[in-house]
């Protein structure tokens, strides 16, 4: 037990940290550096006003969704599980039926073309970064390669 | 003495809150026919169309109700969804009222048929026979858009294919326009909710 108090400090250390840039944060952070950080926060700035201009109609600006045609983003494991795929049907749409936290959705999205790689990775990095949600920042060097690979 | 601007601003301010005025009336929409003392005011007219359930409506439908109409289509990608959260909304205030309705129409009834439109109705959590949405002939859809006052037609260039407003029409029992609100601007929706509740005051 006394050996687990030191790693249990510092879990309590980082929490602290944590609160104090990302209060409503309930995932921990990936560790950034300074520029990371910086690039981070401007990312999650650009993507609010992306994410406002183009999702936010039907995904709604709590990241809620709207009953059972427009899926949550809000701690949705269909989105954290799958950012390459995420990146995809932004893009390009999503006609099938899927599943959102144990509930079915067959509404379908109309993709968005002509987002560029820097502007997915901003929006990704917003909504994997709002409502409890956080992945830390979504590169666009990732983005671009995963883009690539859409099916 | 300080206090005597305090009390009167506080007075103004109690008296505002009487939700309805009862000398308030809202306007009549559209062209008025007045024929010595008598007036009579623009309506809607006859339609012809189908709702979720398949069962066919017309004027006669809605004889009797006020309603809130819209149109708009489920594959919308851009001020839909808005107006569909907002309608939500007023659907929400008027599910326990007597005679008040929902009618919103489909500008896209080649894909929005009787079966896609039930579909989005449930999914949206509509139940029973409070909000109507409507398929039919397009022609006679759009023809009826314009007897609402409204613009709606199929546009290469809008999101979607298709170009709209996004304006809620409040329509009194004998199918009168008796408002248009911004089904887009939540305040706007506000103010339709308000106005809904004077309207019921004349049927009272």
């Amino acid at each position: 037990m006394n050996k687990l108090f030191p790693f249990f400090f510092i879990v309590f250390l980082a929490a602290c940290g944590q609160s104090q840039s990302n209060t409503n944060q309930t995932e921990q952070l990936p560790k950034m550096d300074r520029r990371t950080q910086i690039r981070f926060d401007q990312y999650k700035v650009h993507g609010m006003a992306l994410y406002t201009k183009h999702c936010a109609q039907c995904h709604q600006a709590t990241g809620e969704g709207l009953a059972s045609l427009y899926p949550p983003l809000k701690q949705a494991d269909y989105l954290l599980a799958d950012l390459p795929r995420a990146a995809c049907i932004m893009v390009n749409g999503q006609v099938q039926t899927i599943k959102v936290n144990g509930k079915t959705y067959n509404q379908m999205m109309p993709g968005i073309q002509n987002l560029t790689p820097l502007e997915v990775a901003e929006i990704l990095t917003y909504v994997t970064n709002s409502w409890g949600n956080a992945k830390g920042l979504i590169e666009v060097k990732e983005v671009e390669k995963w883009l690539q690979a859409c099916e | 003495m300080r206090f005597i601007p305090a009390f009167f601003i506080i007075g103004i301010l109690i008296g505002s809150c009487d939700p309805v005025k009862n000398n308030q009336r809202l306007p009549f929409m559209g062209n008025h026919d007045i024929n010595g003392a008598d007036t009579t005011y623009y309506t809607v007219g006859d339609f012809k169309l189908t709702n979720q359930d398949s069962v066919e409506v017309t004027a006669n439908t809605y004889k009797g109700k006020i309603y809130i109409a819209d149109f708009f289509f489920t594959s919308c990608p851009s001020i839909c969804p808005v107006m569909n959260a907002q309608l939500l909304r007023v659907y929400e205030e008027i599910e326990a009222l007597p005679n008040v309705m929902i009618v919103s129409h489909t500008i896209d009834p080649q894909h929005d048929d009787v079966s896609v439109l039930n579909t989005f109705a449930s999914n949206l959590g509509v139940k029973g026979d409070k909000w109507h949405f409507l398929t039919g002939e397009r022609d006679s859809i759009y023809a009826l858009a314009y007897r609402y006052m409204i613009i709606a037609g199929e546009d290469a260039n809008a999101p979607g294919g298709f170009a709209h407003s996004g304006a809620f029409l409040l329509v009194d029992a004998d199918q009168r326009i008796r408002g248009v609100y911004d089904g887009t601007e939540p305040k706007q929706v506000d103010l339709l909710i308000k106005d809904i509740a004077i309207l019921r005051k004349e049927y009272e």
